[in-house]
């Protein structure tokens, strides 16, 4: 029996330990965070009727701790998910694939990188990636769809009464609103129940929306899957010849290390910490770190860029009875001047303004809170998720600090470009166009800077063809390393468009398996 | 270049360390304010709330809001965090010592069973109004603004998570299992009112 051993147990992690484990291979998965409670209840009734952040289902900040540079108002140390199961146990489910112009943008429209793979390639994998979550969408109301050669596994979330209100008014406008394709069970699927609307996904008590943890359950299940928590991963080991052959580990309250063999090494450990363990992994065969002889690892560091908008309406639109959303557009995904700026994903989130909210919560009376939540029945936000691309001043390096274990923390530096600005006076414009179409009777932009990522963090060890151009092939093999492979959103060349990268990542992961398993067979 | 003479030596290290310390201030200003303002509750074991403290945190719920809020959800909350969060039980014990105290100043027997205009009276003065008030508070009534904080603060907050949206028209409120019928129109609570 072959061993693997898989560092992260996240999305990508925890699905490659059950098609692992299934294979027959003895999968054992490292997390550097804490155990964290699937199906989701307890975090649900903590977070949700108790206002409680529990310290237990996270991790230390002297293991968490990045430095921050450059021109990213908010700490990701705190967007960073650390415990069983990572960011998809918190994440809203949504579920996009990339078009097949988002992976040549360089040959349709003359910036960027192309990914050295095709749509039809990856087309497979993407129903492979939506059966195994359970996806409910439908492309009849989307004519940006691409193509597919099967249909959604479940039914879409209908548009709820206040996106339809939307929907009519933006229709006159030339702007159209469609479902949302997302991992979120409408029927009972897959063992898992249907949604009873809870209204709180991020932390969905009965596991309606997709949690990886469901299947890294069901790995452990196997008999041929160990977890590993509360261990952080310090560096892989490689043989005489240059092969992954194990890793050497830390339990986080522990003061020595321990080394384990396998023979085959996945890193799955998001983003950041997935460049930063291999540039941890510096051995005299490789001096700059596994898979970096061409200095690509850290570089192509790209976010998705989420500005977004508050419209007011005359008209009460009820938001916030259905999780986050049920409509978005892909309108603006591909639009006329795309090269010279990016393209847009325009969501509406459903829920009332956390502004709004925050003020109700901090009044002093209870007229005072009412009349702050009041506004929030009139008025729906606007986020543009807006697509990126890496340069010059966006990276992640081995930085001054560092951590518990006295490896240097990771520095992550993000500056914001020409081409970023671009986008930013694109999506201004197309708010504008949302308030004026809708009616709007008052509409506030946030500033440039002043935008989040929803954890959209790509790119650190991007795929390429020739081992010049980048850290992994297109199936996550580590580029002169035999036996290690990286998989996740760190794979990404560019931000692979605006739309939500997630699926895309398991997608990719899925299609490696069987790389993988011939690999272990030799 | 003239030699720095002792007295101007220790002039020009006295501003440096003078400046260096007021630098440090406005760095640590923010983490100072936040220490004022919002002090930490002091871990203590958890356990079951008494009965007359619960009485007393809903009353004060009834006197922040009004008598129309649904109690079991402010009685849920502060006896899910006594029971489950190392060290609230025990404050929200002192909390029910501390009103009862200031109650029974005013001439009533205790905070729950206190006059509106008492139990108004003694909630008001637990809550800084002004940013300098959290400032002295913080110094010189710890625990007042710590109450004010963990009880008075969170009765809103859960008012704004659970009976404001009943009250403005929705069917229901986050967290609650609300179904996905009905979706295709404007909650029946609102009276189909846009």
């Amino acid at each position: 029996m072959s061993r693997v051993a898989i560092v992260g147990s996240g999305m990508m992690g925890s699905n490659l330990a059950l098609d692992l484990a299934r294979l027959g291979h003895d999968v054992t998965v490292f997390e550097k965070g804490p155990e964290y409670p699937y199906p989701h209840l307890p975090v649900f009734l903590a977070e949700t009727k108790y206002h409680y952040d529990d310290p237990r289902w996270g991790i230390g900040h002297d293991l968490r701790r990045y430095a921050m540079t450059g021109q990213y108002a908010r700490d990701l140390s705190d967007e960073a998910v650390m415990h069983v199961g990572g960011a998809g146990t918190r994440w809203t489910g949504l579920t996009m694939r990339m078009r097949p112009h988002d992976l040549h943008t360089r040959t349709a429209f003359g910036y960027g990188e192309d990914w050295p793979l095709e749509y039809a390639e990856l087309e497979p994998w993407y129903c492979e990636a939506e059966a195994r979550m359970g996806v409910s969408g439908t492309d009849d109301d989307n004519p940006w769809a691409p193509p597919r050669s099967k249909p959604y596994p479940l039914p879409p979330f209908e548009l709820t009464w206040d996106d339809r209100r939307l929907a009519g008014k933006l229709e006159r406008g030339g702007i159209h609103i469609h479902t949302t394709p997302q991992a979120r069970a409408s029927r009972d699927y897959d063992g898992r129940p249907a949604c009873q609307n809870f209204d709180a996904c991020d932390v969905c008590p009965i596991g309606a929306r997709y949690s990886p943890t469901v299947h890294l359950q069901r790995a452990v299940a196997t008999g041929h899957c160990t977890l590993h928590c509360g261990v952080s991963v310090r560096r892989i080991v490689t043989d005489a010849s240059g092969r992954a052959r194990g890793l050497v580990a830390r339990a986080n309250g522990e003061s020595h290390d321990v080394e384990h063999d396998a023979d085959l090494v996945v890193v799955a450990a998001a983003s950041f910490e997935s460049a930063r363990l291999l540039l941890l992994s510096r051995d005299a065969r490789h001096p700059d770190g596994l898979g970096n002889h061409a200095g690509h690892v850290g570089k192509h560091l790209v976010f998705h860029h989420i500005w977004s908008g508050h419209m007011h309406y005359r008209e009460k639109l009820w938001p916030g009875r259905l999780g986050p959303w049920t409509g978005q557009s892909e309108q603006f995904c591909n639009p006329p001047g795309r090269g010279r700026y990016g393209g847009l994903k325009i969501e509406f989130p459903s829920s009332p303004s956390p502004e709004h909210m925050d003020v109700a919560a901090g009044a002093s009376s209870l007229e005072e809170s009412m009349a702050a939540f009041e506004v929030s029945r009139r008025c729906r936000r606007v986020a543009m998720h807006a697509e990126s691309v890496p340069g010059e001043g966006k990276f992640v390096r081995l930085g001054a600090g560092e951590d518990r274990f006295g490896d240097p923390r990771l520095e992550i530096h993000y500056d914001l470009d020409d081409f970023d600005h671009r986008t930013y006076e694109y999506s201004a414009d197309v708010f504008k166009r949302f308030a004026a179409a809708s009616e709007a009777e008052f509409s506030q932009y946030r500033e440039f800077v002043d935008f989040g990522t929803f954890a959209h963090f790509m790119g650190t060890c991007r795929m390429s063809a020739k081992p010049a151009d980048g850290v992994v092939d297109p199936y996550g093999q580590v580029h002169g390393v035999p036996g290690l492979y990286v998989v996740g959103l760190s794979n990404f060349v560019g931000s692979g468009g605006a739309l939500n990268p997630t699926l895309t990542g398991l997608a990719l992961s899925l299609r490696s398996v069987g790389r993988m398993h011939e690999e272990l067979r030799g | 270049m003239s030699p720095l003479s002792r007295r101007r030596f220790l002039a020009l290290a006295g501003l440096g360390v003078l400046g260096g310390a007021a630098a440090a201030a406005v760095v640590r200003r923010r983490r100072l304010f936040e220490w004022l303002a919002r002090p930490s509750v002091e871990v203590s074991p958890v356990g079951a709330l008494s009965g007359h403290a619960s009485a007393t945190l809903l009353a004060t719920a009834h006197t922040l809001l009004d008598e129309r809020i649904t109690g079991e959800v402010y009685t849920d909350f502060f006896a899910w965090r006594a029971a489950n969060v190392p060290g609230f039980r025990e404050l929200y014990e002192a909390f029910t010592r501390g009103v009862d105290a200031a109650s029974r100043r005013r001439g009533a027997r205790d905070f729950a069973g206190a006059p509106l205009e008492v139990r108004r009276d003694v909630i008001s003065a637990l809550a800084p109004r002004q940013r300098w008030e959290h400032l002295t508070g913080g110094l010189l009534a710890r625990q007042s603004v710590r109450w004010s904080q963990h009880v008075v603060h969170e009765i809103m907050r859960l008012f704004a998570h659970t009976d404001a949206w009943l009250r403005l028209g929705y069917d229901a409120y986050a967290g609650t299992p609300a179904g996905l019928a009905g979706l295709d129109a404007p909650p029946k609570a609102s009276g189909g009112s846009a």
